[in-house]
């Protein structure tokens, strides 16, 4: 503790704004040198010379002259001939103004309140939705891959009742339809994904899928969304299993009434 | 008395020394997966364990006693021709022996959920389980009794035949045949919302149904549209779809 740093904080010291620690090595340092001890003798003057000084109050007569003055004023202001700068017809007038504008101005007032708390309502539900569909997504993702074939069923028809899938979502039924082990679950992710076909990746993978599948139920599950979607890019696909010799006689019959819809 | 207690509790160690019975316990496993070449004949017991009884099932020819088996598409663990591995809560059960071979008979406790898989021309039985049920055959049926679901089934030429003795309300049921029939009975009083479809065959019943407006809506079977109904005001998804058979849902 140096001599520059105890001067600084000597008004605090005196005002015992300080802490316990500070306080002690300030009360040290003070013991030890003359400059500071008289540094703080000075300010200790300074400060009872304020608190003593003596508080001085205006002369009764300037108040007795500010009286006389006051009424004289008031006395000129009655009699005034000063002209009014608006006449007295034009008062009712301006009387109405004023009330219509303050009306206009309190309604302005109301509706940029109510359309700020109405966005910041729609925020907030936002907001919500937004949580909402974060959860249902995320307990469908998680569903979706559940080993029993039930519940996986079960996540495939919570996907469809979603608006506008994410691509999470799109995805997960994408996966499901190509890949999952039980013909249930594969067939519902198709039904679900007919639901969102007007987005292109789904046209694509219900294509995709047709090529790679080989469960009649599901052939022919495929075929009549890809016609009811009218998608004809599927046309190939479908005389490619025509073709097959595979191919049982009443999917390749099916097939021949569904293309004549297409074409 | 004291004489037919010890005579009891001899009995009881000669069967439990000298009985070759398979079991497996199932503490910590839900699901017990089976595939096998032969017909699968699943049924319940009071134990919470997995067994192939030497009375139901083959162990060998007489002219292989002393011989062990062995299978080039698994380890045959049980000395039934079967090979048994846990795999997390899984128990999965693989038989090693050719279609032609005699059925392969499993007991499994009541509540045991099990998914089952006969790619041959064989069939799958099951009798009275209380558990979720996952069954796929090629050309064989598949033949359930006194089960509650949910049931997932796929059945390619065979025929699917299900006595439920209700139906869970919790998960959905879902029954696809491509070539075969489904025969479905069910308590007059179960609650259901049902999606049927027979794009080849005919769909009999003797449950009043109101097809709903979805079904008359839809646009996507021009020629044959889906029929959609409730059961008893609805409840769980139910899905029968027969490509080519027909669809029987009877009341019990």
């Amino acid at each position: 503790m140096n001599c520059q740093h105890t001067e600084k904080q000597l008004i605090d010291y005196i005002n015992h704004n300080l802490d316990d620690k500070t306080h002690k090595q300030i009360k040290l340092h003070l013991n030890k040198c003359n400059d500071c001890q008289l540094a703080l003798e000075e300010l200790q003057t300074i400060f009872n010379a304020i608190d003593n000084a003596f508080q001085e109050y205006p002369d009764e007569n300037l108040r007795e002259n500010f009286e006389i003055m006051l009424q004289k004023e008031k006395a000129q202001r009655k009699k005034s001939d000063s002209i009014p700068l608006h006449q007295k017809e034009n008062k009712l007038w301006k009387s109405v103004f004023q009330i219509a504008a303050s009306f206009a101005l309190l309604f302005m007032g109301y509706l940029y309140g109510n359309n700020q708390n109405r966005g910041a309502h729609t925020k907030e539900l936002s907001v919500m939705e937004q949580e909402n569909l974060q959860m249902k997504t995320a307990m469908t993702i998680s569903m979706i891959e559940n080993e029993s074939a039930s519940k996986r069923l079960q996540a495939v028809n919570f996907a469809k009742e979603f608006e506008h899938p994410g691509n999470e979502i799109l995805n997960a039924l994408i996966n499901k339809m190509h890949y999952d082990n039980h013909v249930s679950v594969r067939l519902a992710a198709a039904t679900a994904l007919n639901k969102f076909s007007n987005q292109e990746v789904v046209r694509k993978a219900l294509i995709s899928a047709l090529n790679t599948e080989s469960n009649p139920s599901m052939q022919i599950e495929l075929i009549q969304i890809l016609v009811g979607i009218q998608e004809k890019r599927a046309i190939p696909t479908m005389e490619k299993i025509l073709q097959d010799d595979k191919t049982p006689a009443y999917i390749k019959d099916e097939i021949k009434v569904e293309l004549s819809h297409l074409i | 008395m004291k004489h037919s207690f010890l005579f009891t509790v001899f009995y009881l160690f000669v069967i439990n020394v000298f009985s070759q019975d398979y079991t497996h316990s199932l503490e910590g496993i839900n699901k017990v997966n089976v595939s096998s070449e032969t017909t699968i004949v699943i049924k319940n017991h009071n134990k919470n364990e997995f067994l192939i009884s030497e009375k139901e099932n083959i162990r060998t020819t007489d002219k292989a006693k002393g011989l062990k088996a062995v299978f080039g598409q698994g380890n045959d663990n049980t000395s039934f021709g079967v090979e048994v591995e846990k795999d997390g809560s899984i128990l999965k059960v693989k038989g090693l022996r050719d279609r032609l071979a005699k059925d392969l008979i499993i007991y499994v406790p009541k509540e045991m959920n099990v998914s089952l898989e006969v790619p041959s021309n064989n069939d799958i039985y099951i009798n009275d389980l209380a558990s979720e049920i996952e069954a796929k055959t090629n050309n064989g049926n598949i033949i359930l009794k006194s089960v509650t679901g949910p049931v997932i089934i796929e059945n390619n030429n065979g025929n699917v035949i299900i006595n439920f003795d209700e139906i869970d309300q919790s998960l959905p049921t879902s029954i696809i045949a491509s070539k075969g029939d489904i025969d479905i009975s069910l308590p007059s009083d179960t609650p259901a919302n049902l999606t049927l479809k027979t794009p080849r065959g005919e769909f009999y019943t003797d449950f009043d149904l109101e097809l709903t407006q979805q079904s008359l809506d839809d646009k996507n079977n021009r020629k044959k549209r889906p029929i959609i109904t409730k059961l008893n005001n609805g409840g769980v998804a139910i899905t029968l779809i027969a490509s080519y058979g027909n669809i029987y849902l009877r009341k019990k």
